[in-house]
């Protein structure tokens, strides 16, 4: 099963122990009653000390990575050391409350939500609510299982965004803004990660620029790092829909026109995401970004010709340039 | 080549558990065997979706966990205990004392918040009547969570119109039929028993059998016309769980193009709908060997990324791409208003 068993006994140990104790615990009584400290713990050896000290530092913040709260009382005559502080976690904010319940509908619904991540650290999360929702012993109806979502992309540079994001660090990666040629090295909170049409999006504090930036994570050239020993305050605010709500205002202000063949897989795919042609022919195409248009459509080659604007159709011929060079002829 | 450089891109290896992974379901199991007990080692094991083993590895751990109790040396109220005879002879989880709480625990705000992410993006498949209910089940997940959901989130795949009758004629078991443009551009009409529809991006795809083809098919949905839900109920009952993710097999190497392509490591996930075989990798790139039914597929494989994918090998289909690229380069340098 685990690589540490001893480990996987003294975090289950810690945690009922903080669950089961009224007032909480002070770090010299769980070094002495906890198992998997109790057990290693010299309390005749500084060193043994330290060492058991840090495991616990470590456990804390494993524990509190699982969504457990960890809550800390200090004795009223607060000395400035850390030794009268008791730990414990409250029942009630560790188990869901009691009006919480799911459906088999919802739990179904749940079970196809969870398992559309795919990868990375969002996998991992998931798999871990799905693990809650089975504890709850309510079985899945039979309602969803004809239909198999996926998310893509969590993987690579999102899922380091992802990793800064929840620690509320400071990234550093080289971002290559369209039209330039080499990338510049840029530092940046990260606020919010979205998946927008199948393009992940990350809106980020710059700090270089010291003003919020929205960054398309498929133009960042290196894998982001955290920037060690920074921490950034995190407002609690609806990032994530805010972002949404100004790339969706953004599309409808900016509305491309194409021309697509009768009955070519342009005309059937693009119509079927972007709706039906009119008599000329013509589809209307909202846009975020010009550049991730052109991207879309040049599969398309010569089933489709740009009406308008005319900046698209220069981005869409540069494409071909592009890939005629690269296989050896002459643009 | 060296045989040892050769891995193909999809292939993830998966990470043994870390303590803490372990730890985490131990959490969301017990409260099952409290409430389930006495249960069989194999029906908990199936619940979670782990092995058997796994299982009995969670109840001997659980069989060597206390708190301190007063004396400080675990007395009976201070442990969990099982039936050792049922466990060891019979496979059977009876728990006969348990400490802690007996309920689930909360999601952590990243967990709720790849629930409330999945299901935004998921929530065309619900229909518009059903909405509301949707909404009021993301509110339980935030009230249920410890922490405010992180700031994710997944637009909604939109299913295209023409293809909406599909989800309600698989929960209907009944065939549907409608127009398709195949991949060599030519419409043809199906017949299929709709098994599965899968959600990968924005894109729509139908899992069915065919009747024209009389095999298990997947079918773009954007593809389609006139789709129609038949009266006849399904004739081919094939559990949809039992459909791998590949969405399309690739084909064998006799039938198809066997071609080389050289692209930059930031582009290696675009070849994960592709059976590839890494090669040599050099200087930042690297090669993949893949096969294609026809050249119209490597079109769209290298018009995904312009500059990061290009083919190397072999001539004929290296001249093909640039040939197009260069049509559709003439193509678009002309404005379509003087175009004769």
């Amino acid at each position: 099963m685990a690589e540490e068993p001893s480990k996987v006994i003294r975090q289950f140990s810690l945690i009922h122990a903080m669950l089961a104790s009224r007032f909480g615990l002070t770090i010299d009584e769980i070094l002495n009653t906890v198992d998997g400290y109790r057990d290693t713990f010299d309390p005749y050896s500084e060193k043994s000390l330290a060492a058991v000290t840090k495991s616990f530092e470590r456990d804390k913040k494993d524990v509190r990575d699982l969504g457990i709260v960890i809550q800390t009382r200090s004795p009223a005559d607060a000395s400035n050391d850390n030794h009268g502080v008791r730990y414990l976690i409250d029942p009630a904010t560790y188990v869901l409350p009691a009006d919480v319940e799911f459906s088999r509908g919802e739990i179904a619904l749940l079970h196809v939500a969870a398992r559309a991540w795919q990868h990375g650290s969002m996998n991992k999360e998931a798999l871990r609510a799905l693990n809650k929702l089975r504890s709850l012993g309510v079985e899945p109806d039979s309602s969803l299982s004809g239909v198999r979502p996926r998310i893509s992309g969590w993987n690579g540079a999102v899922n380091e965004f992802g990793e800064i994001l929840s620690e509320a660090g400071i990234a550093e990666f080289d971002y290559l803004k369209p039209g330039d040629v080499t990338p510049v090295t840029r530092h940046a909170a990260p606020l919010a990660l979205i998946d927008w049409n199948g393009l992940w999006y990350l809106l980020a504090w710059d700090l270089d620029r010291d003003a919020e930036r929205t960054f398309l994570v498929s133009r960042v050239t290196t894998v982001p790092r955290i920037v060690p020993g920074q921490r950034h305050e995190m407002p609690s605010d609806d990032y994530a829909g805010r972002l949404t709500a100004e790339l969706e205002d953004l599309a409808a202000q900016n509305v491309a026109r194409v021309r697509v063949v009768a009955d070519s897989d342009a005309d059937f795919r693009l119509s079927a995401k972007y709706g039906l042609a009119d008599a000329q022919g013509e589809i209307s195409i909202p846009t975020a970004d010009l550049d991730l248009l052109a991207d879309e459509l040049i599969e398309f080659a010569t089933d489709i010709e740009v009406v308008a604007p005319d900046e698209l159709r220069t981005r869409i011929h540069k494409r071909f340039d592009v890939l005629t060079l690269s296989h050896g002829g002459t643009p | 080549m060296n045989d040892s450089s050769r891995r193909t891109p999809r292939r993830q290896v998966n990470p043994r558990p870390q303590a803490t992974d372990v730890v985490a379901r131990m959490l969301a199991v017990v409260p099952f065997l409290i409430d389930n007990s006495p249960i069989s080692v194999s029906e908990a094991a199936s619940t979670f979706g782990i092995t058997e083993n796994d299982m009995r590895n969670i109840v001997r751990t659980l069989f060597v966990t206390g708190i301190p109790g007063d004396s400080g040396k675990g007395l009976h109220g201070d442990l969990f205990d099982f039936d050792f005879e049922m466990f060891e002879s019979d496979d059977i989880i009876e728990m006969t004392n348990h400490i802690g709480p007996a309920e689930t625990p909360r999601f952590s705000g990243r967990e709720a918040a790849a629930l409330i992410a999945g299901l935004q993006y998921m929530s065309d498949i619900v229909r518009d009547e059903e909405r509301s209910s949707l909404d009021a089940l993301v509110n339980k997940i935030r009230r249920g969570a410890t922490g405010s959901p992180e700031n994710i989130s997944v637009r909604r795949a939109p299913i295209p119109e023409r293809a909406d009758p599909i989800t309600g004629a698989i929960t209907d078991n009944l065939q549907v039929e409608f127009s398709y443009l195949n991949a060599e551009g030519s419409l043809e009409d199906r017949r299929v028993c709709p098994i599965r529809l899968d959600v990968v991006g924005n894109t729509w795809y139908l899992r069915a059998y065919c009747h024209l083809r009389d095999s298990m098919r997947t079918f773009r949905t954007d593809r389609m016309r006139n789709v129609v839900v038949l009266s006849e109920s399904r004739d081919h009952a094939i559990d949809p769980a039992s459909l791998p993710d590949t969405l399309f097999d690739s084909p064998a190497r006799d039938s198809g193009i066997v071609v080389t392509v050289e692209l930059s490591e930031s582009a290696i996930s675009l070849l994960s709908d592709y059976d590839a075989t890494m090669t040599d990798p050099a200087a930042g790139k690297v090669r993949a060997e893949l096969t294609v039914a026809h050249l119209g597929n490597l079109r769209r494989l290298v018009a995904l990324a312009p500059g990061a994918i290009r083919v190397v090998s072999p001539d004929f289909a290296v001249a093909e791409v640039a040939q197009w690229a260069d049509r559709g380069a003439s193509w678009h340098k002309i404005d379509p208003l003087t175009r004769a």
